[in-house]
């Protein structure tokens, strides 16, 4: 690859961005500037137009400076023997260059250059302290800066220069140069920066589009239609308006530009029509392979979630690479994060401080897909900084917005309000598009309405099926929409995802709900989710409720499952709920004690926490899915094809009836027997596993769902952590105390972020900040909880509601009351309101908070024992 | 079939130890004029560039152009079994997707033999013009070492002025600030002490201390480091190897912006 010259070695990282020229001034440094009140903030910030306009309207000001430089000049008796038409005249000289307002800045500029290269101008003003005062000034820009400070040390032998003066003609510093070229050329749309033919003597670039381009890798004759691509176009064409040709790599940018547009939209359907436009440039264009990679950049993953492949990138590492690859201070960097919340943002407007050798080729998706997979392999020894490297030499290649939401997605967040279920029906979309277009087929209004819906359906019920993009979009593009049923079907090995449930507030909304419909009620039981596949005898996997792969977790639950298997059953998948249990006592623990369960490489020998499978439906058996069945059959099958085994695996508890009290004396055995309720299910109506129709078909009744069950308490605000994300600039989440009167202590027992209405947010924000102390008062007690960002003077009374009591080892309150060491927290803690009329002393107390754990354990018929009686 | 023996095998370590920092992955091209790697770090702001002439080999035997892609860490591993006093010897041939390394101890008693895997490296070559630069200074290359060094304590930039008077660097940091100023000087006893300063025109650069101290690794390869400096272009770092080639660090200038005034400002 030859080289054009050194020159295209220098390309800011951060261009300006054009849409948004208002956002960015304080990062350019020129702007910064006080000293530079003609031009030099507008030569960046806008269009040619709007500089010259502003070069003009510093007309007057110039003229006020040059009498007062005169007067000044008469004053001095000292200077009356030195030539004052040195300052004159270059002051009259930068009129001259200034007024004409037609000329484009560009040309302006270039006559201003030779202003401090003429030798006999610098010569006359070392001559002359005024002179030098009026046309040096501290700090410029930090480029011109070096000019400046070379000026001075040369030529003006350090003169003492006070305070600001106008300077309006600069030696052109290269530096300003390139900044107007920069802005000059995204008037006209032409990427990256002009050369410097002025300044650079040696360089061998021509003016054409094609020199400028700096990087020798691309020289395709469309580049300047590359940053072009607007996906929310009318009347799109997926070959002609696609700014990637058939067989080329499709660009990063435009996926990029393709969520700009979705982020700046807030209507789904418009949103929809985005994506589907994007999809099906690249269904026209590209590979299935591209196809996958667009389709997981866009849900920002990395493969189907029983990979469990992780990008394992933290902010640290994100903020370490924006430093690498900007130049710029991590304080800075951390700084704006502070003010702005979004690390997409930051990055987009971090200008470089760092010049670059040579700009690297355009980011391509399946690049960029396949350096995220490259970074998630990373592990062990020095990964972080492995990963600080690419995610520094990807950032140095990106162009445009692309810093956005490449960042974004490294931090595990897009925040384009871009749903899974938005992107399969634009998927479903412009495939059904793309299959018409193909056959030449054409169908308008309604019945392409329909046959688009037709296709959302499937493509949806086949993907809950088989969530694995990598089989579905190759079977889809090679079968066809309509055949995708038959070659996509539920697989054992391939977790679906599972059927949820709905909240119910009591008995009476049930009845409503399922009306009249016949209904199972089960034990809703307080473990994990998880379901079993038995890909083949002695061949399981289990998952998660979120489809992680669970395996490794429970090797003893694997190593029993075949005693469980009926004499018939050789694959079959299980939707369970694992509880953990105390096999002395043959009663159920909390979900808690299941999470103190070691998850990867558990190995049979060292398992404390036993666990019991409590097996509620079935949705393979043998080769055949299931899920078409209803509920009521799937039941019955599954009763029939396993044996429970007590303690180890057996069927949830069940109860077909549609009395009332029957139902109620059901709900309150499972509190009895430490469940959590009860679980709602319809038998035969609505009564499949299809979640593609509704995901919630079931209904849970849980006992602090029930009005009145789940406990209140006033609790006193103590600290507050930032937020982030949508509550950028609030707080985000709230540290909670209790009061205890014995101590006189505020002992800190939960944090909360959940029941506040956004302007709720914003009040509490705005009252608490008044409150903020710098350091935590000596008399709140700590634990060892993370420290909040910022700590409150103890004002405030909330009341909260809470599900469920449990002991916390980091949480300090009521601690020694029903627990030796451990002090007890809350469970999904919210907030209900400010309660004004209650001072923090009487904020619920310790020994309250530590009388209903204890009612609470007795209700769940656990009795601890461990209680220390000697204590009071 | 390509073959290159090189007596003095340390040297190849002091090679691989000064550019691994900057260099991860890059393409040894071999051809009949000798050895020479190009190759520029993640972020694209250093570049490195090395050529070593065939005559520093004995024998030295390249049938065709050929491109190794190595990995810097991978080479400095297989280098560092190597004892000092080895001969080092580089065989490959077309076919082959190895590339040998052969150390000789000096009295040929021992013979070790390493096959590293070659990999597929895209990377594009760079034709860096020759220019004239406004000032070239001389100076002894442990010297430039410890500036390096002493002023990364400080800030994380480095602020080199370039003036008749001397060269000046400057760095400051939250902690303070520190400045050295080396004056020419032509009347030293030994040459290799003396600071020569060519100027055509007075410059005034900032650079990364993190890149400064990757390339004065080198320091060991030559006493003499020559830095060429010119406005606005990148700053050049070049250790003479010996009489059989060079070892050239070129670095991207940084931009100064409020980032860095506020870092500069003590808190």
């Amino acid at each position: 690859m030859s080289f054009v010259s050194i020159k295209s070695f220098f390309k800011p990282l951060a261009a300006l961005d054009p849409p948004q020229p208002s956002a960015s001034p304080d990062k350019v440094p020129v702007m910064e500037s006080p000293s530079l009140e003609l031009g030099a903030s507008p030569i960046l910030s806008g269009n040619v137009c709007k500089r010259s306009k502003e070069l003009s309207a510093d007309l007057p000001l110039l003229r006020g400076r040059k009498r007062k430089v005169r007067a000044r000049l008469l004053e001095s008796d000292s200077e009356e023997d030195i030539p004052d038409n040195t300052t004159d005249n270059v002051v009259d000289r930068k009129l001259a260059r200034v007024r004409p307002e037609h000329k484009p800045d560009s040309k302006l500029l270039e006559a201003k250059f030779d202003n401090f290269r003429s030798p006999d101008t610098n010569k006359s003003m070392v001559a002359s302290p005024i002179s030098a005062s009026v046309i040096s000034s501290p700090k410029i820009t930090p480029g011109l800066n070096g000019t400046f400070d070379k000026f001075e040390e040369n030529s003006l032998k350090r003169l003492k220069i006070s305070g600001t003066t106008v300077i309006p003609v600069t030696p052109t510093s290269p530096l300003i140069e390139r900044e107007l070229m920069d802005t000059c050329e995204q008037d006209i749309a032409i990427e990256s920066p002009v050369p410097k033919t002025k300044c650079n003597p040696i360089s061998k670039n021509t003016h054409t589009p094609e020199a400028k381009n700096s990087s020798p890798s691309i020289s395709h004759p469309h580049i300047v239609s590359k940053s072009n691509y607007y996906p929310d176009q009318r009347d799109y064409h997926p070959v002609d308006s696609a700014c990637w040709e058939t067989k080329t790599p499709i660009p990063y940018l435009a996926l990029a530009r393709t969520f700009q547009a979705v982020e700046s939209n807030s209507s789904r359907l418009r949103i929809q029509s985005i994506l589907c436009n994007y999809l099906r440039s690249v269904l026209a264009l590209s590979s299935p392979q591209e196809l996958i990679c667009s389709v997981y950049l866009t849900l920002n993953r990395l493969g189907p979630a029983w990979r469990g492949e992780e990008l394992g990138v933290g902010e640290g590492v994100l903020i370490r690479a924006l430093v690498q690859a900007t130049g710029r201070s991590q304080k800075a960097i951390k700084d704006e994060l502070y003010k702005v919340g979004d690390i997409g943002l930051v990055a987009e407007s971090s200008r470089c401080t760092q010049r670059m050798m040579f700009k690297p080729s355009a980011l391509t998706v399946e690049a960029v897909f396949s350096k995220l997979q490259e970074i998630a392999r990373f592990t062990g020894c020095s990964s972080q900084q492995k990963k600080v490297e690419k995610i520094s030499a990807l950032l140095v290649a990106c162009r445009d917005t692309e810093t956005r939401y490449l960042i974004r997605g490294l931090s595990g967040k897009l925040r384009i309000r871009l749903q899974e279920q938005t992107v399969l029906t634009s998927l479903a979309h412009a495939v059904c598009l793309h299959e018409m277009e193909r056959s030449g087929k054409c169908a308008k209004g309604e019945e392409l309405k329909e046959k688009m819906d037709t296709a959302v359906q499937t493509l949806k019920s086949v993907y809950c099926e088989l969530p694995d993009y990598e089989r579905v979009i190759p079977a889809l593009l090679e079968q066809g929409l309509e055949a995708l049923p038959k070659f996509c079907c539920l697989t054992p090995g391939i977790p679906l995802k599972p059927m949820l449930a709905q909240p119910t507030k009591g008995l009476s909304e049930i009845f409503k709900r399922v009306d009249q419909a016949a209904i199972s009620c089960e034990y809703k039981y307080d473990g994990e989710r998880a379901q079993i596949h038995v890909i083949a005898p002695g061949k399981v996997r289990i998952f998660s409720r979120n489809q992680e792969d669970m395996t490794d977790k429970f090797p003893d639950v694997i190593d029993r499952l075949p005693r469980h298997l009926g004499n018939n059953v050789a694959s079959c998948v299980l939707d369970s709920e694992v509880v953990a249990r105390d096999t002395e006592k043959n009663q159920k623990l909390p979900f808690q004690v299941l999470t103190t369960r070691k998850r990867k490489g558990v190995s049979l020998e060292e398992i404390k926490v036993q666990v019991c499978v409590y097996a509620f439906d079935l949705l393979y058996l043998n080769g055949e899915s299931l899920v078409h069945e209803s509920f009521r059959r799937r039941s019955k099958i599954m009763r029939n094809s396993f044996k429970p085994v007590d303690g180890e695996f057996v069927f949830s508890e069940q109860k077909i009836t549609s009395c009332t009290e029957d139902i109620q004396a059901f709900f309150e055995g499972s509190l009895k027997d430490q469940c959590e309720g009860l679980m709602i299910k319809t038998l035969d109506h609505n009564a499949t596993y299809e979640i593609s129709k509704r995901s919630f078909n079931w209904l849970k009744l849980k006992k602090d769902y029930l009005d009145g069950t789940g406990d209140t308490l006033d609790l006193v605000v103590v600290g507050a952590y930032q937020g982030t994300g949508k509550r950028t600039g609030n707080y985000g989440g709230f540290l909670l105390a209790c009061y205890d009167p014995d101590s006189e202590e505020y002992q800190v027992i939960c944090k909360t972020g959940t029941g506040f209405s956004d302007a709720q947010l914003e009040a509490q924000y705005n009252i608490l900040k008044q409150h903020v102390i710098p350091i935590p008062k000596p008399y709140y007690s700590l634990g060892t909880c993370p420290a909040p960002d910022v700590w409150f003077d103890s004002n405030y009374v909330w009341e909260v509601k809470a599900a469920d009591f449990s002991l916390s080892p980091i949480y300090p309150a009521a601690a020694g009351l029903a627990d030796r060491e451990r002090g007890i927290s809350l469970r999904f803690p919210r907030f209900i309101r400010v309660r004004e009329d209650k001072t923090p002393e009487d904020a619920t107390t310790s020994e309250q908070i530590a009388h209903m754990y204890r009612s609470q354990q007795s209700v769940s018929g656990i009795i601890t024992s461990t209680t220390g009686e000697d204590y009071y | 079939m390509f073959e290159a023996r090189l007596l003095n095998g340390s040297l190849w370590k002091k090679i691989i130890e000064s550019i691994k920092d900057v260099v991860e992955d890059a393409n040894w091209e071999c051809s009949g004029s000798g050895i020479s790697l190009q190759g520029m770090d993640s972020s694209h702001v250093a570049l490195v560039s090395l050529h070593l002439k065939s005559d520093a080999f004995d024998p030295y035997r390249c049938d065709r152009n050929i491109s190794l892609g190595l990995s810097s860490t991978n080479l400095s591993k297989i280098l560092k079994c190597s004892s000092n006093d080895d001969s080092v010897i580089i065989r490959t041939s077309e076919a082959s997707d190895n590339v040998s390394f052969i150390f000789e101890s000096s009295n040929s008693e021992k013979v070790s033999q390493f096959d590293l895997k070659l990999m597929n490296i895209d990377s594009e070559h760079l034709g860096i013009p020759d220019m004239e630069y406004d000032s070239i200074v001389k100076m002894p290359s442990n010297e430039f070492q410890r500036i390096c060094r002493d002023l990364s304590l400080l800030g994380e930039s480095v602020q080199i002025a370039c003036t008749k008077d001397g060269v000046q660097f400057t760095s400051s940091g939250s902690i303070g600030s520190g400045k050295i100023s080396l004056r020419p000087n032509i009347t030293a006893e030994n040459l290799d002490d003396t600071v020569n300063i060519e100027l055509n025109e007075a410059v005034l650069l900032t650079f990364a201390l993190r890149y400064l101290n990757f390339f004065t690794k080198a320091t060991s390869l030559a006493p003499r480091v020559i830095l060429s400096f010119k406005t606005e272009h990148p700053l050049v770092v070049e250790y003479q190897i010996q009489d059989i080639g060079y070892l050239k660090f070129y670095l991207a200038p940084k931009i100064e912006d409020d980032d860095t005034k506020q870092t500069t400002t003590p808190d």
